[in-house]
């Protein structure tokens, strides 16, 4: 009785590994290199000893950004002052550079960790010198970002996440950038590269690698995000300011 | 505006312009229970974990609870909290909540009390649908005395909250977002510098921050509350000692609105680690040394002739400390006893740090303000205290004062005169040494101008200060008053030790005491130095870790929570309140006296008879300000005002020894970076 | 001739007594109706109930067909066992004395959940825990009072881990009460001892559990 038990037991294990397989098709994407872990890594580049201190340009530009504040909610200035050490900082920010920020901000070291930490868009520990994100989202993917990820990944001999040996390239997946219209694209540094093919890819890939000038935008011969029988609005030139004079 | 509305068709009425409430606050107050996890009374209201969702009509989603004020939107509304669809929303948020909770109920030391298991009982469902691997946070070290399994967290941040807002440590955070999000320091084992960071426990509703010294003991279920007082401390904050077959399991705060609210500070939380270690190391005789470090042991009837040998011996001059942690019947049978004696030479441990003390008069010593209304002061000034440690209660009490929206007005709200200690950014440090505080009274300093235009200034008197000088507080207060505007009730006074309020209510002090005789009798007294003159030591107390060698007669006495003469003993804090303390047995010994029935022994011999135990009724203390009697005063002005207290963990024996306390207090001295427990390292969870 | 005789009074008898006395009544939650005895003495005995009766009387028809039973199982098979070299079947779900259990790592199972503890409702378990030296839950402490134990088996149910269970054996009967006080390394021997009747039993039991 009890062998005829257990080989029903089994049979019901088999059974429930089988169904916990087809359901268990929840899968998360690759883990993004700026929000990989949500504490710090104690690194060569990167620990309690590293000096970080802003540039004499870059403290007139704190100030700057300061100003735009009242006085008693300068904590406002938070964002942009880790935005811009991150800058100065070759991409990244370092702990020191975020205490840095948060004494600026008279606020507590730990406030400028969370606001960082929550943004993806800070790089919490050491990258490349060209940060290339590739967007994966919906229409990047219906227009085949998977195979510019392959090319990316192929042509750098990296995965995501990972930095190239010679220091030059980072890569991230990243969620959409904004350039639906134009996809696929990626964004390397500031500069959006859009309507992207596998080769086009390789050959911007190069060109940046070898500090040569590159075509931003589009990489066709498309205008902006024009439609193929060219602008058929808004044909008049844009009226007024187009910005605060202050920023 | 009165506002009108329903709640489950009960009808409701809250007037806005005097109180404001939110709509889980009037719920409450009617008696509908909403399942919350992030809401706190005591805490800003945060609304992240969507427990307490509510229908309201007109409305078209459903509203959280815990953040929405009561206004004139809600006139002639109706709240549900009991329909279909609360129902439905609340499990699933329940449902999302244990997506990523791990099952270890088991081993988690929360349950029996933890409010996601109960909140799944009552609003969960039976089923989950989720099929996906749990994800996993490492294991957090935030120090000896807190365990910080995070996997277990549900994110309500709580802890952070209470960290940066009350207790004002800023060393936990919110990090990363989504997924990954975690609640942690940042950067690796820091700890978390602060003398109330054990309330995060209690705060924390899942087994996500658990007590470290009382993992793995007990269970709430089986645990008896006996009702106590954090005696390390002037405010006297209630506490219950959980007990379990004689031994304190743990120990946590009653809520007291006016004292502690729900706060008690780690000193007291985990100080009970040190009972074990005493009931080991204790001898349960008396005993008598014959030479150094070899002692005889002896009955009590012998002791005790030897006590009086001693005592009534004429050419020997008796000092007399008894400890600070002495309730009021041994306070009376003692001083009665010494009076029998015709020695007035008897002074209680803490009395011993002040130079000039005029007992005569009770606002010397009691404070009628309680602090209870700081908030509405618009000014402090801390006079020779370092609040955070003399009194941490009181320090977040007045880290909570909201100096009103004009933020903008550059001015300093806080002056602070003595110590140098951390506070809000709006403090001004007026000085080190008495000259700048002669120079306030004088009003020679810029400061004197903001004090004199603030309506309602709060000043707070440490005993750095009145170590330090020779003048009574009354003086003090009339300096200050010459000034300022300062009413007198609002120049507080903060002393040192339990009962000393009481003390010296029934006249135990004695100025320059340190001039006395050549035998000390020590009633429960560790934290002093013994002075040469002294040439015969008897001890009666606990153990002794200060002058252990020098003692020639031990006399073993009970814990200051058994040495009761009844059921209940009465302490007197720095406000004049009364608060009561239960009986609580845990020692073994049989042959371990109680202090007062030690008394009680000496008095019959003195009398010849028995001493008719009196009880005396402990009224309400009435505190009036009088004028001080004039005096002379010479002061010597280069001292600077120190601190007394240099580490927080290491003024009782009770806390030197216990351990984890100890390396705590070691670790934050020398801002070590933490050998964290057993858990840290090792894969046990 | 005798037989068919006794065998249709004895007919009659089972027809009354049997069905409608002992069948019907046995159930019955009403106040049970006398109406068959009120006729019975209303009539007149018939001659053929008196020659009936007579006959049982004068036949001991009675002790012949009790003697006959005797006889039938006197050849028949024995129902009863030689006890203690002989035992009876037992149930997997049978609830004998307690053990505490070991993975096969030979890692104790108890966690020290108290769960056990909680339930019994003759209090008859005292756990005391402490974090072990690698910092897991383990309990100090095991008692089980087997004088106080009332053999429930809520202990077992409410175990989350499967370490105390109830065993199959029944048979631990001590000269002294001071034997049958459990400490933790007795418990742990049985689980030993035991383990594969516990394991074969919690695995037959598996589905209903």
């Amino acid at each position: 009785m009890i062998s005829s038990l257990l080989k029903r037991t089994s049979f019901l294990n088999q059974l429930n590994r089988s169904s916990s397989f087809n359901r268990n098709y929840f899968k998360h994407s690759a883990l993004v290199r700026s929000d990989a872990l949500s504490r710090h890594v104690e690194t060569e580049d990167n620990n309690e000893h590293t000096p970080f201190d802003f540039t004499q340009e870059n403290l007139v530009k704190v100030e700057k950004i300061l100003g735009k504040y009242p006085k008693q909610y300068r904590q406002s200035a938070l964002l942009p002052l880790l935005d811009l050490a991150q800058r100065q900082n070759g991409g990244w920010i370092s702990l020191r550079a975020m205490d840095k920020v948060a004494h600026i901000c008279g606020v507590a070291p730990m406030t400028a960790y969370e606001v960082a930490s929550f943004y993806t868009m800070f790089n919490r520990t050491k990258i490349g010198e060209n940060f290339v994100q590739v967007c994966t989202t919906t229409p990047c993917m219906l227009r085949g970002s998977g195979e510019i990820m392959k090319t990316c990944k192929s042509h750098l001999g990296i995965q995501v996440g990972e930095t190239t040996t010679d220091n030059k390239f980072t890569l991230a997946e990243v969620e959409c950038l904004g350039a639906c219209v134009n996809a696929p694209m990626m964004c390397i540094n500031d500069d959006f590269y859009e309507d992207l093919t596998p080769a086009t890819t390789i050959t911007l890939l190069d060109q940046i690698k070898n500090n040569k000038q590159t075509k931003i935008g589009p990489q066709t011969h498309r205008k902006a995000a024009e439609g193929p029988q060219g602008k058929t609005t808004l044909l008049e030139p844009p009226v007024g300011p187009t910005c605060r004079d202050d920023l | 505006m009165i506002i009108r509305f329903k709640i489950n068709e009960i009808e409701c009425e809250v007037n806005e312009e005097k109180e404001e409430m939110t709509i889980l606050q009037a719920c409450t107050a009617n008696g509908i229970e909403i399942p919350r996890f992030c809401y706190h009374e005591k805490l800003t209201i945060a609304g992240n974990c969507r427990m307490c969702l509510v229908y309201v009509t007109n409305e078209e989603k459903l509203l959280a609870a815990c953040g929405i004020p009561l206004d004139e939107n809600f006139d002639d509304e109706s709240i549900e909290t009991e329909i279909d669809e609360i129902l439905k929303a609340r499990e699933g948020v329940m449902e999302f909540l244990l997506i990523n909770h791990p099952l270890d109920c088991p081993i988690c030391d929360q349950g029996g009390e933890c409010d996601l298991q109960e909140q799944t009982l009552a609003y969960g469902l039976d089923t989950g649908r989720f099929y996906i691997k749990k994800r996993a946070v490492e294991i957090k070290a935030f120090g000896r005395l807190i365990k910080g399994i995070m996997t277990r967290c549900i994110h309500c941040t709580r802890c952070v909250r209470f960290l940066t807002e009350i207790a004002g440590v800023n060393e936990l955070g919110v990090l990363g977002r989504g997924y990954n999000m975690e609640i942690g320091t940042y950067k690796k084992d820091v700890l978390i510098e602060s003398e109330l960071s054990g309330n995060i426990i209690d705060l924390c509703p899942v087994g996500a921050l658990t007590s470290a010294v009382y993992a793995y003991k007990g269970r709430p279920w089986e645990l008896k509350n006996v009702k106590g007082i954090d005696i390390f401390d002037s405010v006297l904050t209630p506490i219950n000692y959980q007990v379990k077959g004689g031994e304190i399991f743990r120990i946590l705060p009653r809520i007291n609105d006016r004292l502690n609210e729900e706060w008690i500070t780690d000193k007291v939380r985990f100080h009970y680690e040190s009972y074990k270690v005493i009931e080991k190391l204790r001898k349960e005789t008396p005993s008598y040394k014959i030479q150094e470090n070899k002692y005889m042991e002896l009955s009590w009837k012998t002791a005790l002739k030897i006590v009086f040998k001693v005592l009534l011996n004429k050419q020997n001059k008796v000092d007399v400390i008894i400890g600070s942690k002495i309730n009021t019947t041994n306070l009376r049978i003692y001083k009665e006893l010494m009076n029998r004696l015709g020695s007035k030479n008897y002074i209680t441990e803490n009395g011993l740090l002040y130079k000039k003390f005029n007992y005569d008069f009770r606002e010397n010593y009691l404070n009628s303000n309680d602090l209870y209304t700081v908030d509405k002061n618009d000014l402090v000034l801390l006079c020779g205290v370092n609040l955070r440690l003399e009194s941490p209660l009181l320090n977040i009490k007045l880290r909570n004062i909201n100096f009103g929206d004009d933020e903008i007005e550059t001015v300093k709200k806080i002056g602070i005169i003595g110590n140098k200690f951390e506070w809000k950014d709006e403090s001004e440090y007026l000085g080190s040494t008495v000259n700048s505080m002669l120079k306030l009274f004088e009003g020679r300093l810029q400061y004197c101008q903001q004090i004199k235009k603030s309506k309602l200034p709060l000043v707070i008197i440490g005993t750095s200060l009145l170590t330090r000088v020779s003048l009574t507080i009354q003086e003090i207060r009339a300096a200050l008053t010459k000034v300022s505007n300062v009413k007198p009730e609002n120049v507080v006074v903060i002393t040192q030790g339990a009962n000393f309020g009481m003390a010296l209510e029934e006249g135990v002090f004695k100025e320059n005491f340190s001039k006395g005789g050549n035998v000390l009798y020590s009633i429960d007294s560790n934290e002093f130095k013994i002075s040469e003159n002294i040439n015969y030591v008897i001890y009666q107390g606990i153990i002794n870790d200060t002058f252990e060698n020098k003692i020639d007669l031990y006399l073993p006495s009970k814990h200051y929570f058994e040495d009761f003469d009844g059921e209940r003993e009465v302490y007197i804090n720095m406000f004049g309140q009364r608060s009561e303390m239960e009986k609580l047995k845990i020692s073994k010994g049989n042959k371990i006296k109680e202090n007062s029935m030690i008394g009680y022994i000496q008095l019959m011999y003195l009398n010849n008879k028995e001493i008719k135990r009196k009880e005396k009724e402990q009224k309400e203390m009435e505190i009036r300000y009088r004028e001080a009697p004039e005096r002379k005063i010479k002061i010597n002005k280069n001292i600077t005002i120190n601190n007394i207290i240099e580490n927080y963990y290491m003024t009782d024996i009770n806390i030197r020894l216990s351990k984890n306390l100890m390396i705590t207090g070691q670790n934050r001295k020398e801002k070590k970076i933490i050998e964290a427990g057993i858990w840290k390292n090792k894969k046990c969870i | 001739m005798l037989s068919r005789f006794v065998r249709t009074g004895l007919n009659s008898q089972k027809q009354e007594i049997g069905a409608i006395q002992f069948g019907l009544r046995s159930f019955q939650t009403s106040k049970p109706s006398l109406a068959r005895w009120e006729k019975e003495q209303d009539k007149p005995p018939t001659f053929k109930k008196v020659v009936d009766d007579a006959a049982t009387a004068f036949f001991m028809t009675e002790i012949v067909w009790g003697l006959y039973i005797t006889m039938g199982y006197f050849f028949r098979k024995k129902c009863t066992i030689n006890y203690p070299f002989e035992k009876g079947p037992l149930s997997p779900r049978f609830r004998g004395e307690h053990a505490l259990r070991r993975y096969p790592t030979g890692e104790e199972r108890c966690i020290a959940c108290k769960l056990c503890e909680a339930i019994c409702p003759a209090q008859a378990i005292t756990i005391e825990a402490e974090p072990r030296q690698d910092g897991s839950r383990r309990t100090t402490r095991y008692d089980i009072d087997m004088t106080k134990c009332i053999y429930c088996g809520f202990c077992q149910e409410a175990c989350p881990v499967d370490a105390i269970v109830e065993g199959p054996n029944f048979e631990f009967t001590t000269e002294t009460r001071l034997e049958l006080l459990y400490n933790k390394e007795k418990l742990l021997a049985n689980g030993d001892r035991w383990e594969t009747e516990i394991a074969s039993n919690i695995a037959a039991d598996y589905l209903y559990r």
